[in-house]
């Protein structure tokens, strides 16, 4: 009996203990990890140069800013522990955090953050988006930890832009060398750039959270081909391979034991861009009778595999202040008949879509949505345009009926205001609800307001809303941490560790 | 007339070439009237499907049926070769006579002309057409019939020649025949088997190209269905569903074959040179 119940102990401290080792997943530090990204960046400093590919390598990972956009797409504290906003929604007072190293041993304080947004703003700013800090009236630093900042007007997007990577922290001294010897205060520092090969960086010791990261180095290795980032992953060349380019190759590398793919979300909006003052599609009716003639979730199934989130408006899920609009418009094709046939077009009409030859989800969305439009009688010619063509003939001179893109940038609703961007939009309505949502003061009011301007756009259908591109990063099964959605332009390698 | 048919039919590669070349002719005039479903057609709930008795050839990413893209391809195929050699017959055949029949500087001019667009590779000539004029089947057409041009001079003009050469020939301007006439009536028909020869294997080299040019995007546009095209749609799915390269593939296989091989077998029976070697 005794020994009965002495196995019996031991048989339930082992299944605890294993218990303890399979559930618990606690990170483990150290390892190397290599990632695959598409495009080598034209240099490493976020602060000049708007390249995404420049954010994919060393926002969060080499550089900090201020504040950061966490993988929920929440703004979330990085050098400043906590903000406060006065209710006026005028000034902004950030508590710096302490014991801040740059990679270079230089301290991080109230001073330096101060420079670089002078830096960011002044008259011979490099950076590519200057108006995010010219709304700054003045700014202060009552101490070494405390940064005032107060702006001219209200400006709901100021957090959103401070978080980005254009307004990271430099060093002030050895910022000069940024692009091609990058200094910041992030959890990793870099080693060495190969030149059409790989960035590497590797564990800065002296990083302020003394937990992380827990990777001992990380190399970004660029590799443009879709089929040779397969290859690499499956050969175990590399780790990662940050975005898949062809949704189909998806299934088959999450069939693969070895491997995990993710499915998340990202911040670009696929769109049917529509012509608003080119004949017909000047007409509110025809417009949304194309929305009804879509079926959204066919389009995901056919162009991306089943990959992608479907949208109602120009505003991506994993953004906040997102309203699901989805229903707005649901598949019906009886419906989009009657509506054409109200518009004065009961037998439909002949158009032209005009497609970018390098987007290849551009160039099926297309094919899918000429079939789609061709079951209620509206004919679609397609025509696929090259892409400096494209920029120039459609983008900048306007000339054309419908194309189909995909807008990366976040918080991008703005466009719309201007009716001289390619969509020729012009509605009143939109931009006081714009205009309001900027000043907006509080998250309530911006919540309310920036759902008013995409239920307005939906409403008049202004584009075909498609799907929100899906993040489909892949990797090897013990990679740990990764992010799964992409609500910035970022590949933080922060919290990533390797199961052992 | 049936002592020639039996004389081509004896021939074992035009026979063969026939047959090929017969399969495809009737399957594009079948698809004219009748496909098993709209080629063009999506169906999400049927995509990347394998062969089965509801799509005998299986279905593309789309869900379109394979056998039904494959049959309007096949149109697609005809008309680009007959266009295409239509244009180099014509254009080619008028120079080629004219360069035979003023001979010094006309002769000189047209052949250098013709050694000039020669001096071009084919496929490279007729991408910077496509690239200038923009991606469409008739740009294509119209730059697969332009190379082809040069090609029927040359070989009208050194047929022609010979003909001009010929005593029943003199014979004809002695008793006054006009100098069109006798084109028409002793030139010509003394040139015509060298041309249906070159005629049906560049008609085989016309399909090709039209591939090569839509696998690249530059030819036949979407939706329309081309073997071309569908290849290279289904290149990315090769792992998936490898039944969307192999019968588009298969189909161009087919029609080049049949067609070289018709071509082969004519030059044997029709060939003057050929048949005394025998």
């Amino acid at each position: 009996m005794k020994l009965q119940k002495a196995i019996l102990v031991v048989c339930i401290a082992i299944m605890v203990l294993w218990g303890q080792t399979v559930l618990a997943e606690n990170p483990v530090r150290g390892g190397k990890l290599v990632v695959a990204q598409k495009a080598e960046p034209p240099g490493l400093d976020p602060t000049s140069n708007t390249a995404a590919a420049i954010d994919r390598v060393v926002y969060a990972n080499l550089y900090e800013g201020l504040i950061k956009v966490d993988q929920n797409g929440n703004f979330v504290p990085l050098l400043a522990e906590s903000w406060e906003v006065t209710p006026d929604g005028l000034t902004y007072t950030f508590h710096l955090r302490k014991g801040v190293k740059f990679h270079n041993g230089e301290p991080f304080n109230a001073k330096v953050a101060k420079w670089n947004f002078e830096r960011d703003m002044g008259p011979k700013s490099v950076n590519a988006h200057p108006e995010f800090f010219r709304g700054i009236a003045k700014m202060e630093t009552p101490d070494d930890n405390t940064f005032v900042v107060t702006l001219k007007d209200v400006d709901a997007l100021f957090i959103a832009h401070i978080a980005e990577g254009d307004a990271v922290m430099l060093p002030m001294k050895g910022y000069e060398k940024a692009k091609s010897h990058p200094i910041g205060t992030g959890p990793f520092k870099f080693s060495k750039w190969v030149r059409g090969d790989r960035v590497e960086l590797v564990r800065y010791d002296g990083y302020w959270n003394p937990e992380l990261p827990y990777l001992d180095a990380v190399t970004f290795k660029f590799i443009g081909d879709a089929s040779a980032q397969i290859a690499a992953l499956k050969a175990g060349d590399i780790d990662v391979i940050s975005s898949i380019p062809a949704p189909e190759s998806a299934k088959e590398l999450a069939a693969d034991k070895r491997l995990k793919v993710f499915a998340g979300t990202t911040t670009g909006e696929v769109i049917m861009s529509t012509n608003n003052k080119a004949k017909p599609f000047d007409n509110k009716l025809v417009r949304q009778a194309m929305a009804y003639a879509i079926d959204r979730q066919a389009v995901i199934d056919l162009v991306m595999f089943g990959y992608g989130t479907p949208i109602g408006s120009h505003w991506s899920p994993s953004t906040p202040y997102y309203v699901d609009l989805t229903q707005k418009f649901p598949y019906n094709p009886k419906k989009a008949k009657e509506l054409l046939a109200k518009a004065g077009y009961p037998n439909g009409f002949e158009a032209t879509i005009k497609l970018p030859a390098i987007y290849s989800y551009s160039k099926r969305a297309g094919e899918v949505i000429a079939d789609m439009l061709g079951q209620v009688g509206i004919k679609l010619k397609i025509e696929i345009v090259e892409w400096g063509q494209w920029l120039d003939r459609i983008y900048k001179k306007k000339e054309y009926q419908l194309t189909m893109i995909g807008h990366v940038e976040p918080w991008d609703i703005g466009i719309y205001a201007n009716p001289n961007y390619y969509f020729q939009y012009d509605s009143q309505e939109f931009r006081d609800a714009y205009s309001k949502a900027l000043k907006a003061r509080n998250d309530a009011e911006k919540a309310k307001w920036f759902g008013r301007c995409q239920e307005i756009i939906a409403e008049d259908a202004v584009n075909g809303y498609l799907f929100c591109a899906p993040s489909l990063p892949a990797m090897k099964a013990e990679v740990m941490g990764w992010w799964k959605n992409y609500p910035t332009i970022a590949l933080d390698c922060t919290q990533v560790w390797i199961k052992k | 007339m049936r002592r020639l048919l039996k004389r081509f039919f004896s021939n074992l590669n035009f026979s063969l070439g026939f047959v090929l070349s017969f399969v495809v002719v009737a399957m594009a005039l079948v698809s004219l009237v009748w496909t098993p479903y709209n080629p063009n057609r999506m169906n999400p709930r049927d995509r990347l499907q394998g062969p089965s008795i509801s799509h005998p050839l299986g279905t593309d990413q789309y869900g379109r049926d394979t056998l039904s893209r494959v049959m309007t391809g096949a149109v697609n195929s005809i008309i680009v070769g007959l266009v295409t050699v239509a244009i180099g017959l014509t254009v080619g055949v008028l120079l080629g006579l004219a360069a035979a029949y003023y001979g010094r500087f006309v002769d000189e001019a047209i052949m250098r002309f013709s050694d000039l667009l020669f001096a071009f590779p084919a496929v490279l000539t007729a991408i910077l057409i496509t690239s200038v004029l923009g991606p469409s089947m008739i740009n294509a057409m119209l730059a697969i019939g332009v190379f082809y041009i040069p090609i029927f001079a040359r070989l009208t003009r050194a047929v022609a020649q010979g003909v001009w050469q010929q005593e029943f020939v003199t014979a004809a301007r002695a008793s006054g025949i006009g100098e069109w006439a006798i084109t028409r009536r002793h030139i010509l028909p003394n040139i015509l088997s060298p041309l249906l020869i070159q005629g049906t294997i560049q008609f085989a080299v016309a399909i090709l190209a039209e591939a090569g040019l839509s696998y690249l995007g530059l030819g036949t546009q979407p939706p329309n269905a081309s073997w071309g095209r569908m290849l290279n749609e289904a290149q990315t799915f090769m792992n998936l569903s490898p039944w969307m390269a192999i019968f588009p593939g298969v189909a161009i296989a087919w029609a080049v074959l049949g067609f070289n091989l018709l071509g082969d077998g004519l030059r044997d029976t029709l060939d003057p040179r050929m048949v005394k070697v025998r």
